[in-house]
């Protein structure tokens, strides 16, 4: 009982870390003068 | 210039555009990009950023001194810049959802002086991706 609450656990917990994630995902940069 | 944003801390990948002048930095999965530095580094590497633009997901703060703010991790906020898309997400500040904002770094000043690195950047929201 006490490894299934803790697998159902950990399965809950990594398919809500993604969508949890924060941070920078990309930096856009325009720039000039570049050849 | 690839070569030297790309030896940068957190950074995974880095795509240059000639033609379109557009340089794209991606970060390494759980690393922290330095905005601030990138943008010194693009100057260093001899070109002129005129706009830099970020991605990212974090959540939204109310700063005693600065109003509102976006972390984007732990030791990570930009003061956020009062505009419309901005008094619409105030709400939500303080709470722990997550929302995804595309906005403004940096605008290169009219004229052909090097504008002043040293200070914070500010973060001017042009979209929310998505809202928790």
């Amino acid at each position: 009982m006490q490894a299934r609450r803790i697998a159902l656990f950990l399965l809950l917990a990594l398919s809500v870390a993604p969508a949890l994630r924060a941070g920078i995902e990309q930096i856009d940069l325009r720039v000039q003068g570049m050849t | 210039m690839r070569q030297h944003l790309g030896r940068l801390d957190g950074v995974a990948k880095v795509d240059v555009s000639l033609k379109d002048g557009r340089v794209v930095i991606y970060p390494k999965s759980d690393a922290t990009l330095d905005p601030t530095r990138i943008l010194k580094e693009t100057y260093d590497s001899g070109v002129s950023p005129s706009e830099m633009t970020m991605t990212a997901s974090g959540r939204l703060i109310r700063d005693p001194q600065k109003g509102l703010m976006f972390q984007t991790a732990a030791k990570q906020g930009f003061e956020v810049v009062p505009n419309d898309l901005s008094s619409k997400l105030e709400g939500r500040a303080g709470n722990d959802a997550q929302v995804t904002l595309r906005g403004r770094l940096f605008k290169k000043p009219p004229g052909k002086q090097k504008p002043n690195l040293s200070g914070l950047l500010r973060f001017e929201i042009l979209e929310v991706v998505k809202k928790d």
